[in-house]
C-alpha cells in the first residue's frame, strides 16, 4: 500500500518544515510531496530539508492547480492512496493519520476530515456556523451520506479518485466542487471528525466581509457544481 | 447612413486582411470579426436599422447603439472563451514543467526563484 501525502504550500517557509516532519513521523511509510505554489520565500528549501520531495510550480496556480499537480504525480507513479493537507500547519499530523486510517479501514473512496463532526476545537462566528450548517444539510441530502464539512482541505482518496483528480480538478470552489465531482462518479465519501489547529503562521484571510463573500461563493459553487453534475450524468448516459 | 459607410466597411475588411497576413490576428478570429462587422454593418444601413428600431420599439439612434453593443459583447465573449482555454493550457504546462523538473532534478536544491524567473511570468 503506497501512500503519497500532498502538501500544498504558498509562502509557508516558517511552518512547512514542521508540517513535513510532523507527518513523516506520524506516517513513516508514506512519501511526502510538497507542491510549492510559486512561493517567493524559502518554502521549497525548508520542505526539502525536512525530507519532502518538492515540486515547484513556475508561477502561482492557486489551490486547485497546485493540488492537482500532486494528484498527477500520484497517478503517474502508481500510488494507491493520496492524502491532501495544507502546508500552513492547521491540519495536525494526528488528524491526517485519522483520515488515512479511516480510508484504509472502510470501503470509502474518499475520506474527509471534518471540523464540525464533533471533535471540537474549532470556533467560528455564528453567521459562519449557520451558513456551514445550511450547506451541510443540502449537500448531505444530495450525497446520501452525512457531510458536515464541505470545505475541509484535509482528505484522503484511493486510486480511482486519484485518477479522476489527476485528469480533472476544479479550480474555483475547490473543496466543494471536488467533493461533488467524486460523488457524481458514484464513488463513496465518508467523514471522520478531526480537531484542527488555528494557523501557525501567516494570517487567516477570514474577515466579516470575506465571510459574506464566502457565503455567496458557496451558493454559487453549489449551483456551478450541480450544473456540472447534470452535465456529467448526461455525458455518461 | 451616408455614402461614407461602404468606405468604413472596406477599411475594416482591409485592416483585418493585413493583420491576418502579418500574423497579428488568427484566421479563425478574423472570421468572427468579419462576421460581426458585416452583420452590424448591414444592421446599421438605414432601412434595416429603421426596421430594427420598429421591432425593438426604440428610435433609430438607440437601435444603432444596441447593434454596436451586441457586436462588442459577442467579440468580448469570444475573447473570454479564448482566455479560459489559454489559462487551462498554461496551467497544464506549468504542472508538467514542475513535475519534469522534479524528476530531472534540474532545479538546484534550495535555490530561490530568481528575478529572471519572476520576470518571465509577467
Amino acid at each position: 500500500m503506497r501512500i503519497l501525502v500532498i502538501v500544498r504550500a504558498l509562502n509557508e517557509g516558517d511552518v512547512v518544515g514542521q508540517v513535513v516532519r510532523g507527518v513523516r513521523r506520524a506516517l513513516p511509510d508514506a512519501d511526502v510531496l510538497v507542491v510549492d505554489d510559486g512561493s517567493t520565500d524559502a518554502t521549497a528549501a525548508h520542505a526539502r530539508d525536512a525530507g519532502a520531495r518538492v515540486v515547484s510550480l513556475p508561477f502561482n496556480l492557486g489551490m486547485g492547480g497546485a493540488v492537482q499537480t500532486g494528484y498527477r504525480l500520484a497517478r503517474d507513479e502508481g500510488y494507491d492512496v493520496a492524502l491532501q493537507m495544507d502546508g500552513d500547519g492547521q491540519h495536525p499530523a494526528a488528524a491526517a493519520v485519522r483520515v488515512v486510517e479511516t480510508l484504509l479501514a472502510g470501503g470509502a473512496d474518499m475520506v474527509v476530515g471534518s471540523r464540525f463532526a464533533g471533535a471540537g476545537g474549532y470556533r467560528s462566528s455564528l453567521l459562519r456556523r449557520g451558513g456551514i450548517r445550511v450547506v451541510s444539510r443540502v449537500l448531505s441530502a444530495v450525497a446520501g451520506c452525512t457531510i458536515t464539512d464541505a470545505t475541509s482541505g484535509l482528505r484522503a482518496v484511493r486510486a480511482p479518485a486519484v485518477a479522476l483528480f489527476a485528469e480533472r480538478y476544479p479550480h474555483d470552489y475547490v473543496e466543494l466542487e471536488s467533493l461533488l465531482l467524486v460523488l457524481s462518479r458514484g464513488l463513496r465519501v465518508a467523514e471522520v471528525p478531526v480537531r484542527m489547529e488555528p494557523r501557525r503562521a501567516g494570517r487567516s484571510t477570514i474577515t466579516p466581509a470575506r465571510s459574506a463573500a464566502y457565503g455567496v461563493r458557496v451558493a454559487l459553487g453549489l449551483a456551478v457544481a450541480f450544473a456540472g453534475r447534470r452535465a456529467a450524468r448526461q455525458a455518461a448516459a | 447612413m451616408t455614402a461614407a459607410w461602404p468606405l468604413v466597411m472596406v477599411a475594416v475588411a482591409g485592416a483585418l486582411v493585413l493583420m491576418v497576413r502579418a500574423r497579428r490576428l488568427e484566421e479563425r478570429h478574423a472570421v468572427l470579426w468579419i462576421t460581426v462587422a458585416a452583420t452590424s454593418g448591414v444592421a446599421l444601413v438605414d432601412p434595416v436599422r429603421d426596421r430594427l428600431a420598429d421591432v425593438l420599439g426604440v428610435d433609430a439612434g438607440e437601435a444603432a447603439l444596441a447593434v454596436a453593443l451586441a457586436a462588442a459583447l459577442v467579440l468580448l465573449l469570444a475573447a473570454y472563451a479564448v482566455i479560459a482555454r489559454l489559462a487551462g493550457q498554461s496551467r497544464v504546462l506549468a504542472q508538467r514543467l514542475a513535475l519534469l523538473e522534479e524528476r530531472l532534478g534540474t532545479r538546484r536544491p534550495g535555490a530561490e526563484r530568481s528575478a529572471d524567473d519572476r520576470a518571465e511570468v509577467r
